[in-house]
């Protein structure tokens, strides 16, 4: 079972192979990832009002 | 822009035929940098992504962004995802006010990477048009994207779309590794000249009811790009319906057309052929499809040439032609 804790410890931000990654350490890594990514997009709010300024469909 | 591959602050030219996936990979590239997934398993920098779009129908542009989207694990794109799209806007190249209309946009938006589809559709017609092979054409575009680009934040790419020459319907793989962007792209050279610092060429290799499989060749032209092509298979739900995806692939063998086929079985059944014979036999397919046909058998190493310029198909004792047939098959 992987500790994923002691696998992020100390591992910073690109994400690179480390050598001792399983597919499944990988595959959390990039939810993780994906999970961050998703709280810096803008909000639907914002969206929806740039959109609307802008005139996009 | 995306590591290793698309470079920041460039105007990238992509290419295809007519129906050669320049869409749906633009649709599946714009969510993959809108919501900062990455790109055929290359990191991509997320940011705002504006489509401006001259060419395809509204609703099938949307369906395709939709459908990567929900590929993702967003709802709809406009909903979820900074993509702000321009249909039909009536954008022309060469003309100041349409160009300062788009610019406004471009200043609210702040976008990372601006889609234009398609240069073609982007001309200016009636009495003072500008026809694709104007040999002004080139500077009268790179006027008009670095304008775009200078107000855009730094870094910001724009990809726009050009259709490929007629006689690249007929070409092989191979034909598309070789060939630069301005032997590619339809209309004058000063088009690749002037507005295309990183090309990309398209060239589907297997379409429905195979899986849809098709190769990104990068052309650079002004920057050293590392990786050359890029092997590519659009998953989706089921056809024409539902999520869909980009994935990276190992470089396959697709399978054999029914060209291909015939011409190996014909070689087999009539031993040592020359080209004309072989042009007579097949006289009702251009002669660029039997060469690339040929050329097929040959890079599979089932046809083979004699020095004096004969062709044959390949025999094992031990094998029939179906179990030849069936081994091209599957490659």
């Amino acid at each position: 079972m992987i500790d994923i804790n002691k696998q992020l410890s100390g591992y910073e931000g690109t994400f690179k192979p480390i050598g001792m990654a399983s597919n499944v350490f990988w595959d959390l890594v990039e939810v993780i990832k994906l999970d961050e990514i998703r709280h810096q997009l803008p909000s639907k709010e914002e969206i929806a009002k740039l959109r609307k300024k802008v005139g996009a469909l | 822009m995306i590591e290793n591959y698309l470079p920041s602050g460039h105007k990238i030219m992509d290419t295809a035929i007519e129906g050669g996936q320049k869409t749906s990979y633009a649709c599946g590239l714009a969510v993959d940098i809108a919501s900062g997934h990455c790109h055929l398993g290359l990191p991509a920098q997320q940011g705002k992504v504006m489509i401006v779009d001259e060419e395809t129908p509204t609703a099938d542009l949307e369906n395709w962004l939709d459908r990567f989207a929900l590929g993702l694990g967003y709802g709809s794109y406009k909903d979820d995802l900074p993509i702000y799209v321009f249909s039909k806007l009536g954008f022309r190249f060469g003309r100041k006010e349409l160009l300062d209309k788009l610019i406004e946009k471009v200043i609210e938006i702040q976008p990372s990477l601006i889609r234009m589809e398609s240069l073609i559709a982007m001309l200016p017609g009636g009495r003072q048009g500008i026809v694709e092979n104007d040999s002004g054409l080139g500077v009268t575009i790179r006027d008009d994207l670095e304008a775009i680009l200078n107000a855009c934040p730094k870094g910001t790419s724009l990809m726009l779309s050009a259709h490929s020459k007629k006689p690249c319907a007929d070409f092989s793989l191979d034909d598309f590794r070789k060939a630069n962007m301005v032997s590619l792209v339809r209309g004058h050279g000063s088009i690749v000249g002037q507005g295309c610092d990183t090309g990309i060429a398209i060239k589907q290799v297997s379409k429905y009811p195979e899986p849809t499989i098709f190769v990104v060749l990068i052309k650079p032209r002004r920057r050293a790009i590392p990786i050359k092509e890029l092997w590519v298979e659009l998953k989706e739900a089921e056809y024409g319906k539902g999520w869909a995806r980009l994935e990276k692939i190992a470089p396959t063998v697709p399978k054999p057309s029914l060209l291909e086929r015939q011409l190996y079985s014909y070689l087999h059944n009539e031993g040592r052929t020359t080209e004309s014979k072989l042009r007579n036999a097949f006289s009702l397919h251009p002669a660029k499809a039997i060469y690339n046909a040929v050329m097929v058998g040959i890079e599979r190493g089932i046809i083979l040439r004699t020095p004096n310029g004969q062709y044959y198909a390949t025999t094992c004792p031990t094998m029939g032609i179906e179990v030849i047939a069936d081994a091209i098959e599957v490659g």
